[in-house]
């Protein structure tokens, strides 16, 4: 291989790279997003509980920077359904809904690496130009 | 898969073996306000106002909160039934006595902290093939929420919250009887919320730990 030849693959591979980042980056993003709303088979969360859809609408995702994905919510009784705390009583918060529970922020955030890693691998492993 | 029943005594034993304060075993007294000791220190021991504080070899046994701190005495709310010096005795803060276990009914005290437990089940995936036979990965969280009595200063529940995260450090490990092994993670670490009051007296700490079991999959004939 000549000196031109690997220039011109490295700067493929360099291409390739941050499509595929971008791609991970996107994907991940967006499965965070509904493994909070509706629930997620890789993370186990099981989403909002659902009466007037208010609160799964609540959480919506917005770009901070390019790297950067800000999800939130601006519900009042966002945090009460996380955890299951009522306020400002302090008992119990009574699940109603037959769809949805408790703590999908945590179990979407401990579960974040699976999340990507089940992007990467629908991504495969291939590389144009071959390797 | 994970045998639920297992995984929640594995963590309701290891929660059961908490240390937030102790004296050990040492000289002590009990007064018409507390508790008294003529060494060594209450303070220096990390006893703080709002802890419920369990007593061993005197003669009153039931568990006692804490108003006032200072090196040589504890002052008990509602007081104790004087006893004089003696050794061999310790004072110890635990998990709360009284604890909110999952579906089943659990009324609070007024004036006395409790703790709730959750077993919150995350996603998982086989490790290894054949899939008949292979390894699979779960993960999980064992949540504890920590209610303190409100209005006590943050003291006694940032204690609480720490010594739990202490308890459940990374790395810690379960064997189950039926051979799996649950880890408390290390990738994403165990979690102390912000000390939030509500109403009703109370202020709570969440702590959550993060966890993963391996076990063998076995497919039912």
């Amino acid at each position: 291989m000549s000196a031109q030849q690997f220039r011109v693959g490295l700067d493929r591979f360099k291409v390739t790279t941050k499509t595929r980042a971008q791609i991970v980056f996107d994907g991940a993003s967006r499965a965070a997003l509904a493994s909070i709303r509706l629930g997620s088979p890789i993370t186990g969360a099981p989403g909002q509980p659902v009466d007037s859809e208010d609160l799964l609408k609540s959480w919506r995702m917005e770009p901070e920077s390019p790297t950067v994905n800000v999800i939130f919510t601006d519900s009042p009784y966002a945090q009460s359904n996380e955890d299951g705390i009522a306020r400002p009583g302090g008992g119990p918060y009574i699940l109603r809904s037959k769809r949805g529970g408790r703590h999908s922020v945590k179990l979407t955030i401990m579960g974040f690496p699976r999340i990507v890693a089940d992007i990467v691998a629908k991504l495969g492993t291939r590389f144009p130009g071959g390797g | 898969m994970l045998d639920r029943r297992l995984a929640r005594l594995a963590f309701r034993a290891r929660a059961a073996q908490l240390v937030v304060a102790t004296t050990g075993s040492a000289t002590l007294a009990a007064t018409a306000t507390g508790y008294s000791r003529s060494s060594g220190s209450f303070i220096t021991d990390g006893f703080e106002r709002g802890m419920e504080v369990t007593p061993a070899a005197f003669t009153q046994t039931d568990p006692g909160i804490i108003d006032l701190v200072t090196a040589s005495a504890l002052t008990i709310r509602g007081g104790r039934t004087p006893q004089t010096s003696g050794a061999g005795r310790s004072l110890t803060v635990g998990l709360p006595a009284l604890r909110a276990w999952e579906n089943v009914k659990f009324e609070p005290t007024q004036g006395r902290p409790y703790v709730d437990e959750d077993l919150v089940m995350g996603g998982g995936s086989v490790l290894t093939l054949p899939t008949r036979t292979g390894l699979t990965e779960q993960d999980g969280l064992s949540i504890w929420t920590w209610f303190g009595l409100a209005g006590m200063g943050p003291e006694s529940l940032d204690r609480a919250a720490t010594a739990l995260t202490k308890l459940f450090a990374p790395n810690t490990k379960f064997v189950l009887s039926d051979g799996s092994v649950i880890v408390v993670r290390g990738d994403v670490l165990p979690h102390d919320g912000q000390i939030t009051p509500v109403d009703g007296g109370w202020a709570y700490v969440q702590v959550s730990i993060p966890w993963r079991v391996t076990t063998r999959n076995a497919v039912a004939a």
